[in-house]
């Protein structure tokens, strides 16, 4: 079964990239999304492994979009990738405080995307096998992975 | 290896994209530091610009353009971020990053060739960033509540700070959208709340979003009062909050009392909550979470606020007088939105709408045919409803393919504007250079021409921006004496006239004096002393366009000696386009360029010579006339007629082509056909056999074996698979003009 990805991204070269690693690579199906009201028309119907989000992004920025996200009962667990630049590191601290399970500097390549997407999915089959008691249970993610 | 080739011109062509915005975005940015502030949105755009650049360039590995765009983003996010001003001198460094941008993505022909270096220009905006202003004291803002705070980024936090220093007040905004309209409904609300203030962030509400709607709170930063938001924008699924520090409920702005109806009454008044303090009613009320810390200086009035000019909320209403205002009228939404339609953008090469072109007009080649075939039907009686339902499809197919045309064309049609925003950029540095004030005023960059001609635009313009700025405008004091402005102007126009589209430009300079033209032209003689004497004032003005000509004895800086309006000229004629001119000494000059909308698909008169037949451009034949043979009379071995009062050099495209007779058609020995063709003020009669008619043709490039031919410009398929040629009519005309020279001097004619 293949991993199914919600790519949020605005800029359209970007979003390509990462679309067409993670498509390439076999084991992922990628819904690329330009900003994030978009991301928030898919986030209650559709069912998502892994989020990729960027946090520069106009109107609803990465911050806002990751908190309504972990708000939604269904991704209060999914993991959430976040891509962005790496001047800016207190919005990615930020992030990560909001619930994102880790961030990749940009500009990447695409062994450092497709690495970092698997450690990423690992570390959620590790916690979904052996449930934090620190986390609220939720009800779990679409699939197990 | 091709791939590669293909990735890299698609980079370069998004790049190349980017930069433009950018480049729009700083003009307008600094019309607007000139006239009091500059738009938050707008240094926000101009930063997202380069940094989806910067994104660009990694993915390409395009290095130097990813280093300059790494540094350039850091000080525009020191722009951003009020902690660096946008001075005179920044942005002289930013323009010059558009500069070395240029450089960079001009392409090489020794591949190996070192890209251009781009220490310089590091090492200035560097220094730039070295003068940033030190971190402020920063207001207390728990009041805004945490759970907004937490999902703000910096530069967000930044608006929210800048907004409350400046002495706005702070509004949530909360909007129900239904799923399927979120796109529309929340571009009419930005809309409606840019004129109250800025937007400083759109936040997920927390609570209400369900599967077939979305809810958002939206940070305001406004002058105006609840109640006046209220009518303003709470219509409908909308509410306006505020959002203030507990120990200050009304220090800025008293809500008013409920009754009150303030000035649309008709509206429908959704005041929320209306109790005095309500730090409490962000969407995270229920967390608990606000300290209501009010007794910090939250309102602007701590003496530190002018760090970025930040921009005074009158300012924001009424759209800031600026250099581009015609071109550009909203400021901030436009740039922002250019910048997100690159994403609805598709990059075709021209060479495959070539592609198209040409099978389209092969489809038109079977029409004709299909024509041909129902002629047929028609004389067999017993088909009678057979050939008339294939006259109906017939018919229909050719209206859709006059549209599949129309359509094609259209794709490669781009917006004049391009090339007007790089003179802008030219008219800002010159200007600078020469210590001209000048103001360029452009109007119609929206015009559409074929991506081609734009292109091919570039240089011409610069040419005679640049004649304008060195010779036509004159110094200050030279203008102060005269009694004009001291702000010189030049005015950029481009309109569609019928099929063609006119470009001017036009400045409020000196004017062309035609005498001082005539004497140089008669000193360094370019014409006779006796042809001086009998020329009018705008043949001799006309002589700028003659080959090696300058307005100036001495060569300047700027545009050297004669900056050669010869050759923009010729350039424009490629483009079987004319150029004319109207100048009055001391009110200023104008230059009217008029060219074709599209090269790809002309407008052709088929002419027989000699049973060959050959297409001309319609755009340049001025009239079909017929002529007896005894009034064309041979001065020195070349044939001419006096037509308007004017000799007209006559060509036999026969004699040219050196064509022998294909059929021996009836021709009578006492008329001849002339057409009379002309570029810019010449004009030249072609001697014909026939005149077959007019009809659109599609332009396809020639073989090696007639490439060189002069006088040939392509060839184009007419019905029954016939190649037909199409005449240059430039190279006609110079060959005409250069016989003419020789016989009689028919110096130049009249302005057209």
């Amino acid at each position: 079964m293949p991993i199914r990805v919600l790519l949020v991204e605005d800029s359209p070269a970007m979003r390509t990239f990462v679309g067409s690693v993670l498509e390439s690579a076999g084991e992922y199906v990628v819904e690329e999304v330009k900003d994030g009201i978009e991301a928030l028309r898919l986030v209650p119907r559709a069912e998502f492994d892994l989020v990729i989000t960027d946090i520069n992004m106009p109107d609803i920025n990465g911050l806002e979009l990751i908190h309504a996200i972990r708000q939604h009962p269904r991704h209060a667990n999914t993991p959430l990738l976040v891509i962005t630049t790496n001047d800016r590191e207190r919005d990615s601290l930020r992030a990560l405080k909001l619930g994102a399970s880790e961030v990749l500097t940009k500009p990447f390549t695409r062994e450092e995307l497709l690495v970092t997407v698997a450690r990423v999915m690992e570390a959620a089959r590790t916690r979904a096998a052996s449930p934090d008691p620190a986390r609220k249970p939720v009800r779990g993610p679409g699939g197990d992975g | 290896m091709s791939a590669v080739d293909q990735n890299a011109s698609e980079f370069i062509a998004e790049a190349q994209e980017v930069i433009e915005t950018f480049s729009r975005t700083l003009l307008e940015l600094e019309a607007q530091s000139r006239s009091g502030g500059a738009d938050p949105d707008l240094v926000n755009a101009a930063f997202r610009a380069i940094h989806s650049l910067k994104g660009l360039a990694g993915l390409f590995g395009a290095q130097a353009i990813g280093g300059l765009s790494h540094t350039l983003e850091s000080t525009l996010d020191s722009l951003r971020l009020g902690k660096l001003a946008l001075s005179r001198a920044v942005l002289d460094v930013l323009f010059e990053a558009i500069e070395v941008f240029g450089r960079l993505l001009t392409p090489r022909d020794d591949p190996d060739e070192p890209d251009p270096d781009i220490e310089p220009i590091l090492v200035r905006l560097r220094a730039l960033t070295e003068q940033e202003a030190p971190d402020l004291p920063q207001d207390n803002l728990e009041w805004v509540g945490e759970a907004i705070l937490s999902v703000l980024t910096e530069y967000e936090e930044h608006r929210l700070r800048e907004n409350i220093r400046s002495g706005r007040g702070l509004y949530r905004v909360h909007a129900k959208f239904d799923i399927l309209a979120i796109d529309v409904g929340i571009e009419q609300l930005k809309d409606k709340m840019k004129v109250y203030g800025e937007v400083i962030t759109y936040l997920p509400s927390a609570d209400g979003s369900s599967d077939d709607s979305i809810e958002l709170d939206i940070l305001l930063g406004s002058k105006s009062s609840l109640a006046e938001l209220s009518a303003a924008l709470a219509v409908g699924d909308v509410s306006v909050h505020r959002l203030a520090p507990a120990d200050a409920p009304s220090a800025i702005t008293p809500a008013p009392p409920r009754p009150s109806q303030p000035s649309t009454p008709a509206q429908p008044q959704r005041i929320a909550s209306p109790t005095p303090a309500e730090p409490r009613s962000t969407s995270s009320g229920h967390n608990g979470h606000n300290g209501h810390n009010g007794h910090n200086g939250h309102n602007g009035h701590n003496g530190h606020n002018v760090v970025a000019a930040p921009m005074p909320a009158s300012s924001r209403r009424e759209p800031a007088p600026s250099l581009l205002a015609d071109d550009v009228p909203e400021g901030a939404g436009v740039s922002e939105t250019s910048l997100r339609s690159l994403s609805q953008t598709v990059r075709v090469d021209l060479r495959r709408l070539d592609l198209l072109m040409n099978l389209v007009g092969e489809l038109g080649l079977v029409q004709n045919n299909l024509a041909g075939v129902l002629e047929h039907l028609r004389q067999l009686d017993r088909s009678a409803d057979v050939s008339r339902e294939l006259q109906v499809q017939i018919r229909d197919m050719t209206r859709k393919l006059a549209l599949l045309q129309q359509g094609i064309l259209d794709v490669r049609m781009v917006p004049i504007g391009q090339v007007f925003d790089k003179l802008a950029r030219v008219v800002r540095k010159l200007s600078r250079d020469l210590d001209k004030d000048i103001r360029l005023v452009i109007s119609g960059a929206e015009t559409v021409l074929d991506k081609l001609i734009v292109e091919e635009l570039s240089d011409p313009l610069m040419h005679m921006i640049r004649n304008c700025i060195d010779h036509g405008i004159e110094a200050a004091p030279e203008r102060a004496r005269l009694g004009k402005p001291p702000a010189g102007r030049i005015e950029l126009r481009a309109f569609q006239k019928g099929n063609r589209v006119v470009i001017e430009v036009e400045d409020d300079g000196g004017g062309i004096d035609w005498l001082q033209i005539r004497d140089m032209a008669v000193r360094k003689g370019q014409v006779t002393p006796e042809e001086g004497v009998s020329m009018a004032p705008s043949e001799a003005v006309n002589l700028i366009f003659a080959p090696g000509f300058s307005i100036r004895e001495t060569a300047t800086e700027v545009s050297g000696r004669g900056v050669g309006m010869d050759v923009v000229k010729t350039n424009i004629a490629k483009l079987s386009g004319m150029i004319d001119v109207t100048t009055e000494v001391g009110k200023g000059t104008k230059f009217s360029i008029t060219l074709p909308v599209t090269l790809a698909i002309i407008q052709a008169l088929v002419i027989q010579s000699a049973g060959h037949t050959f297409c001309i451009p319609l755009n340049s034949v001025l009239e079909s006339i017929m002529v007896e043979t005894r009034e064309i009379s041979t001065i020195e071995g070349h044939e001419v007629i006096i037509l308007n009062k004017k000799t007209l050099p006559l060509l036999h495209l026969s004699r040219l082509f050196s064509l022998r007779p294909l059929s021996r058609s009836y021709r009578d020995p006492h008329r001849v056909y002339v057409v009379v063709v002309g570029l810019a003020q010449h004009r030249v009669g072609l001697v014909v056999d026939e005149l077959l008619g007019q009809q659109d043709v599609v332009i396809k490039p020639l073989g090696s074996a007639v490439r060189n031919v002069p006088g040939i410009a392509g060839a184009t398929e007419l019905g029954a698979n016939r190649t037909v040629l199409l005449l240059d009519v430039g190279r006609l005309v110079d060959e005409g003009v250069r016989q003419a020279d020789a016989t009689v001097s028919i110096g130049v004619s009249h302005v057209r």
